[in-house]
């Protein structure tokens, strides 16, 4: 009774503590890539240039994969107010790298923070309110992600130029602290559920041990010259060993980080896969678009940017409506079928671009695939977690945010491709 | 056109249709990767949202229509 009433005085001081936490997050994963050279000039280590993307991601794909178990055991305010912390001291301890072993191994730090936070806040959305007034905060946590997704790369790009790229982990710091202002005092501890803390070291083990191997792997063979064919098999190779082994520990887990009886529940496993195809969707669209602008229309990097924030608006005002619309009509199936059909659309048209595609043409294009991609971004994390007891809240959400962000894995694995590019006619 | 490509050290030349067809085809992945998403979707359970905070074991209920 406490707790809801607490959240009753507060909830708005509570709401914007989360979306600032999320948007830290959000941010700083955009920042970084545009202050990457810069970073790369400064410490040197351009043969490293993917892994301290490739270790912060993997980092955060575990941390966001335990998040969910970690809140069930010690309450989600715990885990945030401690995530938010780490991130804050990997930040700091980021810019005063001396060399890139150093920011590689600090970035590793604020992924554990990072994954924690991408995730605890939509548990703790489920904890506060009833699950049709979900939705709407679903939606303006997506805002985050899009707001981050404009204002990041130009930001990086002026603190970069105007302070210093160790600024761009720097200012990480003011914002954590504000974060921490709001939800240390205002966000109430709610009532842990498991009170058994049998903690799932074989999963956890088994997990760090398939992903990790996996994007190893996959980021050596991208750079086909450092290790031996023979050391990349048996990496690959004990990748799926391990993947099995994960398969194996969590059916004898007495509480498993991934449950695999979820999966027997239709809306959890349909939500799930759908998640993950959004995840390559989105992908494709924010990262093709500014590729085809750049490759094959001549654009320069700033302007294909541009384009894009055509389509992340797009998608931040359908991410708002969709919320929106869920709250009023208290189903979802309609819309996601809606969103996915808008989807193929848009996409369809983006295959038949041309280098004689009009200016227009193109922002109607990518317009059409930012409000399919909007419309389902909150619908699938609040249809889970409305189809799974409250006991299971917390490892659907983390298992959904896992599947979402394991594409960006893939893709910073071999983004390194694209760093040094011109055209010659 | 051909796209000169400097990756690590090397320069490779691609030719400019080639590149095109490449990122056409990453579309066209996309556009398959919807219609298995809006086909799922049609095989989601719609399970009605309450105003009401759930219990520990809630009870499914079909969203009306």
């Amino acid at each position: 009774m406490g707790a809801e009433s607490d959240v009753l005085k507060h909830f708005k001081l509570i709401v914007s503590g989360l979306i600032i936490s999320l948007l830290i997050v959000s941010l700083d994963s955009t920042i970084t890539t545009t202050a990457m050279p810069k970073i790369i000039a400064n410490l040197g280590g351009l043969q490293y240039y993917v892994w301290p993307f490739t270790i912060y991601l993997t980092t955060v794909i575990i941390s966001a994969m335990l998040s969910g178990k970690l809140s069930d055991f010690y309450g989600s305010k715990k885990i945030l107010i401690g995530a938010l912390i780490v991130f804050v001291t990997g930040s700091i301890l980021c810019g005063f790298s001396h060399n890139m072993t150093e920011l590689i191994l600090f970035r590793a730090l604020q992924g554990l923070g990072a994954g924690i936070i991408v995730t605890v806040p939509k548990k703790i959305i489920a904890e506060m309110i009833p699950p049709r007034q979900r939705g709407k905060y679903m939606g303006l946590f997506g805002v985050a992600g899009g707001i981050s997704s404009v204002v990041g790369p130009t930001l990086g790009g002026f603190i970069t130029d105007s302070l210093g790229w160790q600024w761009i982990f720097f200012i990480n710091v003011p914002i954590g602290i504000i974060a921490l202002s709001l939800i240390i005092p205002y966000l109430p501890e709610f009532e842990v559920i498991v009170k058994e803390k049998v903690m799932d070291y074989l999963g956890i083990i088994t997990f760090t041990g398939a992903l990790t191997s996996f994007l190893v792997a996959l980021t050596f063979s991208q750079q086909n010259t450092i290790i031996s064919s023979v050391l990349l098999d048996s990496l690959w190779i004990f990748s799926v060993i391990m993947l099995f082994g994960f398969i194996y520990a969590e059916r004898k887990a007495k509480e498993p980080i991934l449950p695999l009886y979820l999966f027997r529940n239709s809306v959890f496993t349909i939500s799930t896969i759908a998640t993950f195809l959004l995840g390559a969707i989105t992908l494709a669209g924010t990262v093709y678009i500014p590729l085809f602008l750049q490759l094959v229309k001549g654009l320069s990097p700033s302007a294909s940017g541009a384009y894009l924030t055509l389509l992340l608006f797009a998608m931040i005002i359908t991410a708002i409506l969709s919320g929106q619309i869920i709250s009023k009509t208290g189903t979802y199936k309609k819309l996601a079928i809606i969103s996915f059909a808008i989807g193929t659309v848009g996409m369809f048209l983006l295959s038949t671009l041309t280098q004689n595609t009009s200016n227009l043409e193109l922002i109607i294009y990518e317009i059409i695939v930012g409000i399919g991609a909007g419309l389902a971004m909150p619908l699938f994390t609040v249809a889970i977690q409305n189809a799974v007891t409250k006991r299971d809240l917390g490892v659907v959400t983390s298992s959904t945010m896992y599947f979402r962000i394991s594409w960006k894995c893939n893709w910073f694995s071999h983004s390194r491709s694209y760093c040094k590019h011109d055209i010659e006619t | 056109m051909t796209l000169k490509l400097n990756l690590q050290n090397t320069t490779i030349h691609v030719s400019s249709s080639l590149l095109v067809t490449a990122i056409h085809n990453v579309f066209i992945i996309a556009v398959i990767l919807n219609i298995i998403g809006l086909i799922l979707c049609f095989f989601l359970k719609d399970l009605y949202m309450s105003n009401e905070m759930e219990e520990e074991e809630i009870s499914y209920e079909d969203a009306p229509g």
